[in-house]
């Protein structure tokens, strides 16, 4: 790339098109969070893993989620240092790498190493472009612009799964991760001279390098404690009797770290304020149970024996649940201003979840028939548990930053966004592992009929599908259950934390 | 043959490299080398159109013939199914995607991969190596640090149709084999055409650990 070309670049000195810009990587790298989920059965079977080791799909959403969460709280500090333009470029380039490396991925391995990539160069955009938000505005316009900021990345998310799964059906699944390379590139193109320029006044060396390293330490190790890489005989991985005490061992390490360092990732010491401790419990359980609905709806639909969906169906039917969330969030803020609380709407929201996962728990393989003319029942269950979902949001955003003050606010949001993603990276974790071993244990003296001639073989196998279709749901219904019993824990939570402060005395 | 005409070959060769072994012995040779090995380890990749992927998309296994354990990856619509195989004798196992090892016949294998006639002594891959129609020795290259030449040439149908049931009884099937001439040793081979139905498709067989020490015994049921 060269420098000369600048004349026909948008004019990048206008906030308004600089913060575009730099949102629209936003956008993108919140697109591909959850892109894979509807893609999961053909990238597997494009990487040569056979249905039987579904369990070696759980890196590829681990992965994204480690790399975001390892590399998260480190990119604001990074762009006070080095700028934040340049900050965002480096972070652009490892999003498109990671692309790069998932397109063009013929192992599993290097999936996800790709997913890695991606997860922490679109992990490291999130504060940079909220950073760069508040430094471009102020005052009343700061508030407004950040909560935009915000809506496009919650936007991404929600269209990130649609998004995957019209790809994967249409042109393939290597094409949702080839398409970010051109819009990447002229992303940086367009900011190329801001993102060449360094910062003339450079801020201090604030990276808290040793807590991060602590903090992706523990995380790593707690993954990979809770990865069942032979789920036929445990539930969990075959280290976890040292990893997780390890990982524990981090985390407690990283807290006293945080405590301590003159810059930390986390100020450690809010979670002592029930408020902000409850808040980022609820969303970390949010979080949990939105990577539950996000995996196992699509995987369910491309069940060959339950619904036989392709990835755009199967994207379709969560899109029902996903379009719930940005509605409910929207609905949250306006409820939370009108009934004056905020754990009556965060509380009900969870409530409302956890019923709509209940419901869903009890689906069979007639739960897609349509129930009056066109509507179905199943529509109105999936809206109502991503509604749900959303209906939190506001509220639970509202009394985390009510603690941190206005002046945080960058600093709070990301802290929603991490606690979010730890909540999906440990229940998903988790929840795979044990879904998988409970499947096992019940297949595990059901025998295929073997192919042969004859009515005989044909009966056998209509009983086998049958009673595979019945294990794959029981696995599916004990995994919902378990997130509706999460949910109504985080609603308690919610009820008993999220308080309105009372006016200040003076 | 005169003494010094030999003693006259030995010096040219050892002065100029050996030169390309002629295919046909070569072939021969190494089918009789190898149909005597009494054990091998084997894996093999198949590669086909995206539309109409080979029913059979990888395999690896050990070999004591004519006894087999292998695990194929099998292209069931959208997704792969793992079963685990092993022939012992008249026997055969199976597992699948759920329950445990089953006992079947060789003959209901083949509905799902029979991977013991590939390598049967009678009719399996080493005993066709003979049948190969105008074969051509190509380039010399290294195969897993073996030092080998490719040796090309076609295969009947009938008899690439006793190594894979699956492939169509017309015309013929080109065949590419990667052989060291000093042990006669067949570490490579791939294998294309409508080889699992109508469409193109191609598989590369390697080769390893011959005689190494292998026991292959029937599994426990259930």
């Amino acid at each position: 790339m060269t420098i000369q070309l600048r004349s026909p670049r948008l004019p990048s000195g206008n906030r308004a098109v600089l913060l575009g810009l730099t949102s629209a990587g936003l956008f993108l790298g919140a697109l591909d969070a959850y892109v894979v989920v509807a893609a999961l059965l053909p990238m597997l079977t494009a990487v040569h893993i056979p249905v039987n080791h579904l369990e070696r799909a759980t890196p590829i959403i681990t992965g994204f989620l480690l790399g975001y969460l390892a590399v998260m709280p480190l990119s604001g500090g990074l762009s006070d240092r080095f700028g934040r333009l340049r900050t965002f470029g480096a972070a652009l380039i490892l999003f498109a790498a990671g692309s790069l490396v998932t397109a063009t991925a013929v192992s599993l391995s290097s999936v996800v190493v790709g997913r890695l990539l991606q997860g922490a160069g679109g992990g490291a955009l999130v504060p940079v472009v909220l950073a760069l938000a508040a430094d471009l505005y102020s005052g009343n316009q700061r508030s407004r612009v950040l909560g935009w900021v915000g809506g496009i990345q919650e936007i991404g998310s929600v269209l990130g799964p649609l998004w995957g799964g019209v790809l994967a059906a249409s042109w393939g699944w290597r094409w949702i991760f080839w398409l970010n390379l051109p819009v990447a590139g002229l992303i940086l193109w367009s900011l190329w001279p801001r993102v060449r320029e360094r910062p003339p006044v450079q801020g201090p060396a604030d990276a808290d390098w040793l807590g991060a390293a602590l903090a992706a330490a523990g995380l790593g190790l707690l993954t990979l404690a809770l990865y069942a890489a032979n789920p036929i005989k445990s539930p969990v991985g075959s280290g976890f009797l040292w990893q997780f005490p390890a990982a524990i061992v981090f985390f407690v390490l990283f807290v006293l770290r945080e405590r301590q360092a003159p810059h930390p990732l986390i100020d450690v010491r809010y979670f002592a304020e029930a408020r902000f401790a409850g808040a980022a419990a609820t969303n970390a359980i949010a979080g949990a149970a939105l990577i539950v609905a996000l995996v196992y709806i699509p995987l369910l639909a491309e069940a060959p024996t339950v619904f036989g969906m392709n990835s755009r169906q199967a994207a379709w039917l969560l899109f029902r649940l996903m379009i719930g969330i940005p509605l409910g969030a929207v609905l949250g803020g306006l409820l939370s201003s009108a009934l004056g609380s905020w754990r009556v709407v965060a509380a009900g929201g969870l409530l409302l979840s956890g019923l709509g996962f209940l419901i869903l728990s009890r689906w069979d393989q007639t739960a897609l028939q349509p129930h009056l003319a066109v509507l179905r029942a199943a529509d109105l269950q999936l809206f109502v548990t991503g509604l749900g979902l959303g209906l939190l949001i506001a509220p639970v955003s509202a009394a985390l930053l009510d603690v941190v003050g206005e002046s945080q606010r960058g600093a709070g949001a990301s802290t929603l966004v991490l606690m979010r993603l730890l909540g999906m990276l440990v229940g998903f974790s988790a929840l795979a592992g044990f879904g998988l071993h409970s499947f096992f244990q019940a297949t595990a003296h059901l025998q295929p009929p073997i192919p042969g001639f004859g009515v005989d073989y044909a009966v056998r196998l209509v009983q086998y599908e049958i009673r595979l279709r019945q294990a794959i749901l029981d696995e599916y219904h004990v995994i919902f259950r378990t997130t509706a019993l999460l949910c109504l824990v985080g609603a308690a939570v919610a009820a008993l934390t999220l308080r309105r402060s009372r006016p200040r005395p003076g | 043959m005169d003494a010094r005409w030999l003693v006259a070959t030995a010096v040219i060769v050892a002065s100029c490299g050996s030169p390309p072994p002629a295919a046909a012995p070569l072939l021969d040779a190494t089918s009789h080398r190898m149909l005597l090995l009494g054990s091998f380890h084997f894996k093999l990749q198949a590669e086909g159109e995206a539309q109409h992927p080979p029913l059979v998309q990888d395999a690896e296994g050990d070999v004591r013939p004519p006894d087999v354990f292998a695990k194929a990856d099998l292209h069931q619509g959208e997704v792969l199914l793992e079963v685990d195989l092993i022939v012992v004798g008249p026997a055969a196992y199976l597992k699948s995607f759920t329950g445990g090892w089953q006992q079947t016949s060789p003959a209901q294998l083949a509905h799902y991969f029979d991977v013991s006639a590939l390598f049967s002594p009678d009719a399996g891959l080493f005993a066709a190596l003979p049948h190969t129609v105008s074969p051509a020795t190509g380039k010399q290259g290294s195969v897993s640090g073996h030092s080998t030449y490719q040796i090309s040439g076609q295969l009947p149908a009938d008899v690439v149709h006793s190594l894979l049931p699956l492939a169509a009884q017309t015309g013929t099937y080109p065949v590419q084999y990667w052989i060291d001439p000093a042990t006669n040793s067949l570490w490579q081979a791939s294998l294309s055409g409508p080889l699992f139905d109508a469409s193109h498709s191609s598989i590369t067989f390697s080769f390893s650990a011959f005689d190494h020490p292998v026991t292959i015994t029937p599994p426990a049921l259930g």
